[in-house]
């Protein structure tokens, strides 16, 4: 059964256009000069009942602008959307009682309350029968050893633990579908698989729809059979995790600073490592500020290793970093024919 | 509507109040400070005479310090909140609960008014009765000031909620909220009582809602000797703002809400 339908589902914000200063900023007073931005446009997806679907794009691709669409919150321009049978935007407040959401640079909890006052308070908006609570509190608790905290509150919580009490209150009404918007951002790597591993368990035990963007690969990888990226308000690719993980999972980005002295010969730089390595299409390079230089380097042809002694030897390089190659190397990919 | 569900907002709105303490100590001094200058200012302008428009010095100096607890108690910034939380988007946090927005605001509103009650303005009342030495009537009066408060809170509620719902279309509501401060303060005779209003001011004052706010009820107060009739008339009055408000403030929150904008994600 399909819990959640977009159909060519579209939103365009109406903006208006600025003007420079504060004579820019009394014109505009009676500006009617507006430019639509089409955050979304034609999106299509169907999700089912009990699956977890990573949505991930680059900045601005419209993944927030989505799950505020489906949770009701905004109002499509155009399209076709249904949650659990329903269209979000009529009879709201019922229709909130079977979601849940979590949008990671917010908090639902009472700020300045003792953190379990917040389920408590929660536990009577949702109606939560006392036995229900109870049950979904042990598991809580198991899962996240709340009971430290219950007194503490919530402004004093660490991002890390404010963002595990968010996602578990989000559960507590055993919703059917969860939105959460980002749930890792800004976290360290132990706290990030911690709370991995609450999704997961909670998904399992539940069986609860989740949607969730991430702008870290590894989330997904971990919590996902399935990803949908969009970029640009529509979907450039809805599959498997594992097919992406296959074609992009040996590609790192090697990041190399060179003094500003060498800032000329980034280009003869160029030339050398694409003349040394046959693979040429294996490594992209592209030039960043201060002097960094950006490889993309699939390690299914080239080692990144032999790319970093290769430089090692012939620049003074000042500094380095390896990361994994981010959603927007992907996205771009994609777009040359990556995952055809 | 199911009212346990409000009930946990208000209840929820009036701890949050309660933690934050400290600003309560500061509002009372700040109370107190101005109930001595209208007790001298006013003591001033009643040089020699026992009575002007009607009322005796006592009176209106009940009047005007019932009129600043009054107001410190119903202060409690339901437009502010709503424009902070449309510019940095924590509207949506409230649009995600089963909750209808136009009651989840009324309910925090409400709770936050009974916590300032609590805190602020039976301090202040007391320091009014004892350290001024004023007379207030004890009676059915204040069976009906009660139901006259609950009323003047609505009304109150209703138009900082509609100054509200201003911030959905325009960024910047500082001009509309301070503006409206000042003429609900003035023509609700919070600042000066109604009677002593030129009378065509008063006329006007009698066909806006703002009086229904502070005169209402503290002319149920302070004036001795008022019939039943008297009693019903105004509350009449005030019950038709409310209901008036009621059904204007659902209806702009009907056209508000169908289409908010949530910065920020
Ligand atoms: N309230 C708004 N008014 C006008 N434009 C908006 C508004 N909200 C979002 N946008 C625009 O819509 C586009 C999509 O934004 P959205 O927040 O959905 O992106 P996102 O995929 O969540 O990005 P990020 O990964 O940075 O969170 C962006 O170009 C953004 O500037
Ligand atoms: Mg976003």
């Amino acid at each position: 059964m399909a819990m959640i339908r977009l159909e060519n589902l579209s939103k365009h914000y109406k903006v208006l256009n600025r003007s420079e200063g504060l004579s820019g900023a009394l014109k505009d007073l009676f500006s009617r000069d507006y430019r639509i931005v089409k955050a979304v446009s034609d999106l299509s997806l169907e999700v089912n009942a009990g699956e977890i679907v990573g949505f991930v794009g680059p900045n601005g691709a419209g993944k927030s602008t989505t799950i505020k669409m489906m949770t009701g919150v905004l109002k499509p321009t155009s399209g076709l959307l249904t949650v659990n049978g329903r269209i979000p935007t009529k009879n709201r407040a019922q229709n909130m009682q079977e979601i849940g959401v979590v949008f990671g640079q917010r908090t639902q909890l009472w700020w300045d309350l003792p953190v379990i006052e917040s389920f408590k308070i929660l536990r009577q908006i949702y109606r939560v029968d006392q036995s229900s609570y109870n049950e979904n509190m042990n598991i809580f608790e198991e899962l996240i050893d709340l009971k430290a905290l219950y007194s503490t509150p919530v402004r004093y919580l660490s991002l890390g633990q404010r963002m595990l009490c968010d996602i578990v209150a989000s559960f507590l009404h055993n919703p059917k579908v969860i939105f959460l918007d980002e749930p890792t951002i800004g976290l360290d790597i132990s706290i990030k698989s911690r709370i991995r591993e609450v999704i997961k368990t909670l998904n399992e035990h539940k069986q609860t729809t989740i949607i969730l963007t991430t702008h870290d690969l590894s989330d997904i990888e971990a919590l996902c059979k399935r990803i949908v990226i969009i970029d640009k308000g529509t979907t450039v690719y809805d599959g498997s995790i594992q097919k992406v993980s296959s074609m992009f999972g040996a590609h790192r980005t090697l990041k190399i600073q060179l003094p500003p002295a060498e800032y000329l010969a980034l280009d003869q730089l160029a030339t050398s490592v694409n003349g040394h390595f046959s693979q040429a299409s294996a490594i992209t390079m592209e030039q960043s500020e201060e002097g960094w230089i950006h490889f993309t380097i699939n390690q299914d042809e080239v080692h990144l290793m032999d790319v970093l002694n290769y430089i090692g030897h012939h620049y003074p390089v000042h500094d380095i970093k390896i990361e994994e190659i981010s959603i927007d190397k992907i996205v771009k990919n994609i777009y040359e024919g990556g995952l055809a | 509507m199911n009212m346990g569900r409000y009930l946990v907002i208000a209840k929820s709105s009036f701890m949050t109040r309660v933690a934050r303490r400290s600003t309560f100590i500061f509002t009372f001094l700040g109370n107190l400070a101005y109930i001595t200058v209208i007790y001298y200012l006013w003591m001033a302008v009643y040089e020699g005479n026992s009575m002007l428009n009607g009322m005796t010095f006592n009176q209106a100096f009940a009047y005007l310090a019932l009129a600043s607890s009054l107001f410190t108690m119903f202060q409690v910034y339901t437009e502010w909140f709503m424009s902070a939380h449309i510019l940095n988007g924590d509207i949506i946090t409230s649009f995600i609960k089963p909750l209808d927005y136009q009651f989840n605001k009324l309910f925090e509103a409400f709770g936050a008014v009974i916590s300032n009650f609590i805190t602020i303005s039976i301090p202040t009342l007391l320091v009014i009765i004892f350290v001024f030495d004023t007379k207030i009537e004890v009676g059915l009066n204040l069976a009906f000031f009660v139901i006259s408060l609950l009323m003047a809170m609505l009304i109150s509620f209703f138009i900082d909620y509609m100054i509200g719902l201003c911030s959905f279309y325009t960024e910047s509501i500082w001009g509309i909220c301070t503006t409206k401060d000042v003429i609900v303060l003035f023509l609700s005779g919070a600042m000066v009582p109604i009677s002593f209003f030129p009378e065509y001011l008063q006329t006007i004052c009698a066909y806006l809602p703002f009086q229904a706010i502070y005169n209402i009820p503290l002319t149920i107060v302070t004036t001795p000797g008022l019939s039943l009739m008297d009693y019903a008339n105004a509350l009449a009055m005030q019950g038709m703002w409310v209901v008036i408000l009621l059904l204007v403030s659902r209806l702009l929150h009907a056209v508000a809400t169908r289409t908010i904008t949530v910065n920020g994600g």
